[in-house]
Parts: structure tokens; C-alpha cells; sequence
């Protein structure tokens, strides 16, 4: 898993039931512009992310709908799953002496 | 719509720009208006660094899009390629074998990777030479 999809995964799970559109998650996850949509065409097509156009009057809002993306259960445990493994040391650097250690 | 400041002429030229790479109609649709709805309400210099990183990862867009293919396309377009071994492919080494089509008429053909033999009523080989 890519460092940008990481991050994209963190902001999600930081409140997985909140609905995010891609220049929020983009921002929040300190990622350039671009970057987030193929991400979330691609965790969209693997079934962890739902998403929807928001639902709103464009006349009373003064711009068009955006389309608003969350995790999905099964999503969010995958995606837990998925970052516990990628932030998981290496077995070398597990059994790598540590700085200040004998 | 008033009061929300819209993408300007160059903004909304490099979102057509940048969903043109896009190979389905529905997609082209659908990030044209999510791109454009999240250009609302920005500066246009903000609009136009967006705009720059939506056109920098028009392919990737591209690529995602296509490695995600939707079920209904899944189950209605089945893979029509034949898998070539590298025997057939690059040596041209075939294991031709005798078939009969619908109507009686029999021709060779390689059990690997279908190529016909030009030859119906010649020798046939197990693993002749193509």
C-alpha cells in the first residue's frame, strides 16, 4: 500500500461514519491536488469506500452538488487491518539492535 | 447561483482537459462535476493549482477508473484472449491436433494456442514444428 493511500485511509478512519469529499480528504491528508480521486476511485472499486452526491439545491447553495465519499463496515475494518500491517515494523528491523540498547 | 465564487474560463478548461483521458462516457460526466463542484468557492489561484494537480493525474485517474472495472461490465465482457505459451509464441514450436468442425470437415490446429495448420492432410506431429 502506497504512502498517499495510508494517509488517505488514516483521514477516513479518523471518523469513519463522516462523509468527506476529495478536496477535504485531499487537504486533511496533506496531499496535492489529483492525488486523492484515483485513490478513491481505486479503494471505491475494491468495495471500502461508498460514495454519493450530496444532496442538496444548487439555486439555494449557490454550487453544484459534491460527491461525498465514507468507509464502508466492511471498508473500515479492512482499511484498520490494512494500516496495523503497513505500520507494522519489518522482521530485520524488529530484530535490528535499536540505538541505546546492548 | 450567487454569493459562491465559480471556477474561471481557465479552471474549467483544465477540468474538460483533464477528463477528456477518461475512456468512459459516465466517467468523463461524473469528475467533470466533481471536479468543478469542488473548484466553487476557491481563490483562482487555488483553482488553477487544483486544476494542475487534476490534469498531472488525468492517467492515474485513468488507470484507477480502468483497474476498477464495474461488475456489470465484468460479467458481460469475459476475456477473449488465448494464453500463449512461450513454446508457440516465440518458437513457433505447435502441438497440432486433428479436429472436426460442425459440418464434417476436419482441420489441425495447435491444442495450445489454436493456430491452424495450413496443411489439413499432412503428417501430423505431436510436437512438430510450426
Amino acid at each position: 500500500m502506497t504512502i498517499p493511500t495510508q494517509l488517505v485511509l488514516e483521514v477516513l478512519l479518523a471518523e469513519p461514519e463522516r462523509e468527506r469529499y476529495g478536496l477535504e480528504i485531499g487537504d486533511a491528508a496533506e496531499l496535492r491536488s489529483g492525488t486523492v480521486h484515483p485513490i478513491l476511485v481505486r479503494l471505491e472499486g475494491v468495495g471500502w469506500l461508498q460514495s454519493r452526491w450530496e444532496d442538496i439545491d444548487p439555486r439555494a447553495e449557490g454550487r453544484p452538488p459534491r460527491r461525498y465519499y465514507r468507509l464502508t463496515a466492511d471498508g473500515a475494518r479492512a482499511a484498520q487491518a490494512a494500516l496495523a500491517r503497513a505500520h507494522r515494523p519489518s522482521l530485520a528491523r524488529r530484530l535490528r539492535p535499536q540505538l541505546g540498547e546492548t | 447561483m450567487t454569493g459562491v465564487r465559480g471556477p474561471i474560463p481557465g479552471a474549467r478548461f483544465g477540468v474538460a482537459l483533464a477528463v477528456r483521458t477518461l475512456p468512459r462516457r459516465a466517467d468523463r460526466q461524473r469528475f467533470s462535476a466533481e471536479y468543478m463542484a469542488e473548484l466553487y468557492g476557491q481563490p483562482p489561484g487555488a483553482q488553477i493549482r487544483q486544476v494542475t494537480g487534476f490534469l498531472s493525474k488525468a492517467f492515474a485517474l485513468r488507470a484507477a477508473l480502468g483497474a476498477a472495472p464495474s461488475p456489470l461490465e465484468g460479467s458481460a465482457m469475459p476475456t477473449t484472449s488465448v494464453p500463449h505459451r512461450f513454446r508457440c509464441r516465440v518458437l513457433r514450436h505447435h502441438h497440432y491436433r486433428v479436429y472436426s468442425t460442425g459440418d464434417g470437415n476436419r482441420y489441425r490446429a495447435c491444442a495450445f494456442c489454436g493456430h491452424e495448420s495450413p496443411g489439413i492432410r499432412g503428417p501430423i506431429v505431436p510436437f512438430g514444428m510450426g
